[in-house]
């Protein structure tokens, strides 16, 4: 099967725009206080979100997708000439470009359709790619699902690059709901602290180079990291809940990681929520056995905050980026470790990588689960 | 197993189709035509947006008809959605609740919605989908997108029964005029099952032909540029070739009136390998047209076709209908 690789990194965060801001934080491990949107309409009690600084517009999302878009073409140096013709464009997002829909966010669209799921279309105009263009929308596992249906398009031969990711921003509507489910943490976003009480939603995009190694071989393009391994599921069980056993979630990871289980880091889904992260450490016990004890988990939305549809795809830059500097970052510092949560938390320096094989999961709400192992490229 | 020109044995043949939409053409916006009780059950749907009580629908409706996405195991058994606006109208009431109140005004059974995926939670749960389930939202080709991303996740192993269905439910708010006519919000719901040839003749099923969608993208801002038609005519030459269309085939266009709809039908139309436009149909302001037009071309059994629709925003879509062979359909 076609091997696909990862050429090129985009990233847009609380932390500021750039791959290269997202690992200088990743090091530094030092997670800041949540946000207070301006929204003089978000009548709840947590309007509490991490939003990427600088950007005063509604049409948040789309530019955040730009801008990490740009990124991954030029890392890839892909960006001297139009876009290869065979380049597709797949963004995964939970909530599209929806501010522009909530009252009095931005400038009124009038009788016009306003599709709110167009950040990949306005990617693929900015730079001109006339391959497939895909919008993924599976909620917080968006990103992962996106990156890997790039990977399918690639390994069906119907693309040779594929500009593949996620891209959220702040909504009222998405904000307000995770208030009335009483799953946002007044605190911060703390993944498996014995403390937490929900998740802390974040702004965010991360967008990355996917081709068939054959086309990055021919150009003379360095590869990252190779996509090694894919797996997806779903729960059917519950609209929210993930089913308390975890057995889906383990199968996704399981089909990703092909039948080797040795890893040398873990970016968990990990959104702080109580059963969420509980359910993930069983179903990482189930998927890895004996060598859970042994691999790092790197929890990224401790310092990131849940970025939604981008969540899966920031991680994943995050992974690559592990994967090149053969370092795994400290994890921000926790209160105390939920014992029901029997992962291994590395706190106090970056860590070698031991092994070049980094699993990272994406699960969303209607349980859709997507699992992708990225291995050092050849 | 004899299969139809063009047609692979890896190509999935369509088992049972189910279609709820509104009665008449076109559609009356606010018109009570959905009867829940009579549709779904008296009791257990309070709580569901109207686009997942229509997506429910119509997947029983293809189950019904003969589709065997539950033939296999949960685990084997897939679903990939296509929806523009099938939480709009949830949304904006959501909106108006907490920009007139407050959050805790919400329901919480209905604040699930607000991630549009979840619309597909219901009846995966009730067909116990557990290979997994994909949401695809691109303006107006989501339903065929939906179909492309699922097929090839079939032919690729991940799953070996495929549920494709598209829904919609608004938008909220008057039609907006565009150059073919006003384009009028959709509601309902088209689903379809699709299985191995193989596997539909092994337990004795019958089909209406086999499907593939391919789909690719008109930079707007290129439209009307020479460069942007050039590149155009190549890319749909690989679409075509994709879709095993080695023939001309007539084709049906659903088209906004857009730069990029009137340059894709301009290239078609001059393309060697198309054959005449034999229908254009107004689209819709969601992705439900296209789907509705493909249900009733393979319900219709009228062999070989292709369906194009494309929008203002720059996607387009292609989907191939092949003759059902020699199915007992």
């Amino acid at each position: 099967m076609t091997e696909v690789v990862v050429t090129g990194l985009g990233a847009v965060t609380c932390h500021g725009d750039g791959a290269a801001a997202l690992w200088e934080a990743m090091l530094a491990a030092a997670a800041r206080p949540p946000d207070r949107p301006r929204d003089p309409l978000g009548h709840m009690d947590l309007r509490l979100m991490h939003l990427v600084p600088g950007v005063d517009a509604a049409e948040r999302a789309g530019r955040f997708a730009i801008t990490a878009a740009a990124e991954a073409i030029e890392d890839a140096g892909l960006d001297a000439e139009p876009p290869p013709a065979r380049t597709a464009v797949v963004v995964g997002s939970c909530m599209g470009e929806v501010g522009v829909r909530e009252r009095g966010r931005g400038p009124e669209t009038g009788d016009a359709w306003n599709p709110a799921f167009r950040i990949a279309a306005r990617v693929g105009d900015r730079i001109g790619a006339y391959g497939s263009n895909v919008s993924v929308a599976s909620a917080c596992a968006a990103g992962g699902f996106s990156v890997s249906v790039g990977a399918d398009m690639i390994r069906c031969g119907e693309a040779d690059v594929v500009l593949a990711g996620g891209s959220d921003a702040y909504s009222r509507v998405a904000l307000a709901c995770f208030n009335r489910l009483g799953s946002v943490d007044p605190v911060r976003c703390r993944p498996f602290d014995r403390d937490r009480r929900g998740t802390v939603f974040a702004e965010g995009a991360g967008m990355l180079v996917l081709e068939s190694a054959r086309h990055a071989a021919r150009r003379g393009a360095r590869a990252y990291a190779r996509i090694a391994g894919i797996g997806w599921s779903c729960d059917a069980y519950h609209p929210t809940a993930p089913e308390p056993s975890g057995r889906q979630i383990a199968r996704a990871m399981t089909e990703a990681l092909g039948g080797d289980a040795r890893l040398g880091c873990v970016i968990p889904h990990a959104t702080g929520t109580p059963r969420g992260d509980v359910v993930e450490s069983r179903a990482l016990s189930a998927a890895l056995g004996e060598h859970l004890a042994e691999v790092p988990l790197y929890s990224l939305k401790a310092l990131i905050g849940h970025t939604g549809g981008a969540a899966a795809a920031l991680a994943l830059c995050a992974a690559t980026m592990v994967l090149r500097h053969r370092v795994v970052p400290p994890n921000v510092r926790l209160g105390a470790q939920d014992p029901e949560c029997a992962v291994r938390l590395p706190q106090d320096a970056p860590a070698r990588l031991d092994r070049p094989r980094v699993l990272v999961n994406g699960s969303a709400f209607g349980g859709n689960n997507a699992a992708l192992v990225l291995e050092e490229a050849a | 197993m004899n299969l139809p020109a063009g047609m692979l044995a890896t190509d999935a043949v369509v088992t049972g189709i189910g279609v709820v939409v509104p009665p008449g053409t076109p559609a009356d916006p606010g018109r009570p035509w959905f009867d829940t009780r009579a549709r779904l059950g008296p009791r257990g749907y309070k709580y569901l947006p109207a686009a997942s009580r229509y997506l429910l629908a119509a997947a029983r409706e293809a189950m019904a008809d003969g589709g065997g996405l539950d033939l296999v195991p949960g685990e084997r058994r897939a679903a990939t959605f296509g929806t523009n606006s099938g939480s709009a109208a949830v949304l904006d009431g959501m909106d108006r609740t907490v920009a007139d109140g407050h959050a805790d005004d919400l329901s919480p059974a209905m604040a699930p919605f607000f991630a549009i995926n979840v619309l597909g939670s219901r009846p995966c749960a009730e067909y116990e989908v557990k290979g997994f389930q994909l949401t695809l939202t691109s303006p107006r080709v989501a339903g065929l997108e939906a179909m492309e991303v699922g097929l090839r996740a079939l032919s690729l192993g991940r799953c070996s029964s495929l549920l494709v269905a598209a829904m919609e439910d608004g938008p909220p708010g008057p039609a907006s005029p565009v150059a073919d006519g006003p384009a009028l919000p959709e509601e309902g719901a088209v689903a379809m099952v699709f299985e191995p040839p193989a596997a539909a003749a092994a337990r004795g099923g019958r089909w209406y032909g086999a499907c593939r969608a391919r789909t690719a993208f008109l930079p707007p801002h290129l439209a009307g540029t020479r460069e942007g038609q050039d590149r155009l005519g190549r890319i749909v030459t690989d679409l075509l070739t994709g879709l095993g269309a080695d023939r001309p085939l007539p084709v049906h266009v659903i088209a906004d009136g857009s730069a990029v709809g009137e340059t894709v039908a301009a290239v078609l139309t001059a393309h060697p390998r198309t054959g005449p436009i034999t229908s254009r149909t107004a689209a819709g302001l969601g992705c439900l047209t296209p789907m509705v037009r493909l249900a009733g071309l393979l319900a219709a059994r009228t062999g070989d076709r292709l369906i194009v629709t494309a929008t203002a925003e720059g996607n387009l879509a292609l989907a191939r209908i092949f003759d059902p062979g020699r199915s007992p359909c």
